[in-house]
């Protein structure tokens, strides 16, 4: 707990006003989420589904107001790959029972290649071991757009009686407890709502506000994070080509950043195309017809290889042949774009952000709040979704052992269970956007030859992608 | 650890546990339990303000709630389905004996259980009394009482003795009165520290003075109890052991988990099955 120390002194400066004004009512609420975006909204509906919390009052807070398309099943170009793992928690949540079939695309290939050389992966969805007998054998993930996804969780939202849910609400003058060792229990949080005057508290504070988080501002946690100086551009465009294109991911490594195309049925596909900020700049202002040649060169040229490295690779295939390893896929074989969808061509930045401390006394982040990676591994929702999952099994663990609302050891048990899970994801991801960014040879040719060998053994790529899609 | 002090810290135990070895056994219950409960008061007293602290003197005590409420409501319950927390135990009376601050009071009281609290050291159960009187939702289901446990004419559905028995002078006679104030069928849970060699080396050199995580000179090893001490003790005032559990503290992570060994700290449920008030007497004579 040597974090909580840490934190007396940083908290002292947010609690010396004495809000006891004569004639102020107070308002109670026992849980507090701030920000009603999918982790917000999905931490409400976990915790006012679970019997531990069914008699509790559970308030969600949203600044913005909930409003969604007219059709949900037409596609934006914010699509979420949903792992296996995920989906287990969406069941349970009763969100997955409220997303139509068409709502939910099944991808079940993932192929990533690069540049510089031929060498890629190939992973199968059938590489998975299937724990729940409904998932179709061979998913690698599921496509779902993100309005689609945030309105299921909605509807199961309203069949839970004991959440208030507040749109178009800004909260202000938020006071964390300070650790006063003589004061324990620590005081609950209180707040105000801008406009209205009554003063509220609650016994946890869990704020899902995403990567600019204000509530970890006011928690005065240290948050390491950088900018990667990239911007995502997202679209939704049409493929042609192959056959299977309508079940498999595509990714591809190029030095100014990533290119993935994730099917989302009918040769549709969402484009999530990392670059470096000035090229990404020119790259929406391009036409149509130009943004799509750009974005085919970008996929399919092959001016890039190294001859070197294509000469060792092919060497080293055919020994490994002769030894009876085998790749499952020898050539990647590219889709091609024909067109993209008007209006739906976007950006927005990209960062890494990792939050030193989750939690402090009454307060926790989840989701982006807490932790922002880069969406090369397509995994951001995936680890807000487990963040949520963990820490309602924590408190709702706490909530039957007899603990006080808001204990601060079911908390550190969630830090420490998230951190545990979340940081070597997020070291791989820095290792693979570095690895991927270097022109040398020698780094080349590594990765290729590491690429080409590890596609090659069946059992630790089943590993991974099984490490992946928890 | 130098060599140095790791020879002062052991001799200082060796003297600290060698002096009242042969006093506490046979000796009559009287006059060395006056001594007991001075030390405890003693002890108690200058920690009085630890007991709800963070990262205080009692943070691995209150951390083996993750472990002892579960026992107690699995136990009590038997296996219906949990809904909501505040009635878990709802319409039980339990009493726990030795409550100290109320780690495990309050707790079980928030689970729904009627709780009386009972210690023998006053500023333990003035600390008690302070930290539930500030949480409204179980201030009127815990009665804290400081006295003896021999003064206790009621009779509960449960009995809790958590880390107790180890600072009891005299066990058979502190055994029969949790018998007594337990109803018919009704249940009693102890956990405790055995006498091993490793209990000796874990538990008292190794919590107490290598990393500090339990206040030096607390325990006393010579009055720590084994398991089968424990049930002979309680079938002669009959009460049957159900379940011995080997408990562990994980000093890094800071969590107890379920152990497959008894050899350091233990906790045992047993059930009342006969009233022993008519042999009371007549097991009472030392051999």
């Amino acid at each position: 707990m040597r974090l909580v120390c840490r934190h007396i002194s940083t908290f002292g400066k947010h609690s010396i006003t004495n809000h006891n004004h004569v004639g102020r009512r107070f308002l109670h609420r026992d849980i507090t989420v701030i920000g009603g975006n999918l982790i917000g909204a999905a931490t409400a509906v976990a915790l006012a589904a679970s019997p531990a919390f069914a008699q509790r009052a559970i308030s969600l807070v949203e600044r913005r107001d909930i409003k969604f398309p007219q059709n949900l099943n037409e596609w934006s170009n914010r699509v979420y790959a949903i792992t296996p793992g995920t989906r287990r928690f969406l069941v349970d949540q009763g969100i997955w029972q409220k997303l139509s079939p068409q709502q939910k695309h099944v991808c079940r290939r993932m192929v990533v290649w690069e540049n510089q050389s031929d060498a890629a992966l190939d992973f199968r969805g059938s590489d998975l071991v299937k724990d729940d007998e409904d998932v179709e054998p061979d998913t690698v993930c599921f496509n779902i757009d993100q309005h689609a996804l945030l309105h299921a969780i909605y509807e199961r939202l309203k069949e839970l009686p004991n959440i208030e849910l507040r749109s178009r609400t800004r909260i202000t003058n938020i006071e964390l407890p300070t650790l006063d060792r003589r004061s324990f229990p620590p005081e609950k949080v209180t707040f105000e709502i801008f406009d209205e005057p009554e003063k509220h508290t609650t016994d946890l504070l869990i704020a899902a506000d995403g990567f600019n988080s204000q509530i970890r501002k006011l928690m005065g946690v240290k948050n390491v994070s950088w900018s990667y100086k990239q911007k995502s551009v997202i679209a939704v465009v049409d493929l042609d080509g192959l056959s299977d294109v309508d079940g498999t991911a595509f990714q591809r490594f190029l030095p100014e950043g990533v290119v993935a195309l994730l099917p989302l049925g009918n040769k549709k596909a969402c484009l999530i195309w990392s670059l470096v900020d000035d090229c990404a700049e020119q790259i929406l202002k391009l036409s149509d017809e130009e943004f799509v040649e750009t974005l085919n060169r970008h996929l399919t040229d092959t001016l890039d290889y190294n001859q070197g490295v294509m000469s060792v690779l092919h060497g080293t295939r055919l020994i490994m042949n002769s030894v009876g390893l085998r790749q499952s896929c020898s050539k990647v074989t590219p889709p091609r774009v024909v067109a993209v969808h008007p209006q739906t061509r976007a950006s927005y930045p990209l960062g890494m952000g990792h939050a030193v401390n989750y939690v402090v006394p009454r307060t926790v982040l989840v989701g982006d709040s807490a932790h922002r990676v880069h969406p090369l591994a397509g995994q951001g929702a995936n680890f807000g979704f487990a963040d949520v999952e963990c820490l309602v099994r924590n408190l709702a663990g706490a909530a039957f052992r007899g603990e006080q609302p808001g204990d601060m050891k079911a908390l550190i048990a969630y830090e420490r269970e998230r951190q545990r899970a979340l940081l070597p994801f997020q070291v791989a991801i820095e290792g693979l956007i570095h690895i991927y960014q270097n022109k040398n040879l020698p780094v080349v040719l590594a990765r290729s030859l590491g690429v080409q060998i590890l596609d090659s053994l069946p059992y630790l790529k089943h590993k991974i992608i099984q490490f992946a899609s928890r | 650890m130098t060599r140095g002090r790791f020879l002062r810290v052991l001799g200082r135990v060796l003297l600290d546990s060698s002096r009242p070895l042969s006093s506490q056994v046979k000796e009559a219950p009287s006059a060395p339990a006056s001594d007991t409960v001075k030390k405890n008061e003693r002890d108690f007293s200058k920690l009085r303000d630890q007991w709800w602290i963070p990262r205080g003197e009692f943070e691995v005590l209150s951390r083996m709630n993750e472990l002892r409420v579960p026992l107690i409501t699995d136990k009590l319950r038997g296996h219906r389905k949990l809904e909501d927390p505040a009635s878990t135990l709802k319409g039980f009376s339990i009493i726990d004996v030795g409550c100290g601050g109320g780690l495990l009071s309050e707790p079980l009281a928030r689970l729904g259980a009627n709780v009386t609290g009972l210690d023998i050291v006053p500023s333990n159960i003035a600390a008690a009394k302070d930290h539930a009187s500030r949480d409204p939702s179980i201030r009127d289901r815990i009665n804290y009482i400081c006295g003896d446990i021999k003064d206790i004419g009621e009779q509960y559905d449960a009995l809790v003795a958590s880390e107790v028995v180890e600072h009891v002078e005299d066990l058979d006679e502190f055994i029969r009165n949790c018998s007594r104030v337990v109803k018919p069928h009704g249940h009693l849970f102890f956990t405790t520290i055995n006498r091993t060699l490793l209990s000796l080396l874990v538990a008292k050199i190794g919590a107490e003075y290598i990393v500090h995580l339990v206040p030096r000179g607390l325990h006393d090893w010579q009055m720590f109890v084994t398991p089968e001490e424990l049930q002979l003790k309680l079938a002669k005032h009959g009460c049957a052991v159900s379940e011995v559990k080997g408990m562990m503290y994980h000093p890094i992570g800071g969590y107890w988990t379920w152990f497959g060994m008894d050899c350091i700290n233990y906790a045992l449920h047993a059930v009342k099955i006969g009233d022993p008030c008519q042999k009371g007497e007549q097991d009472h004579v030392p051999k």
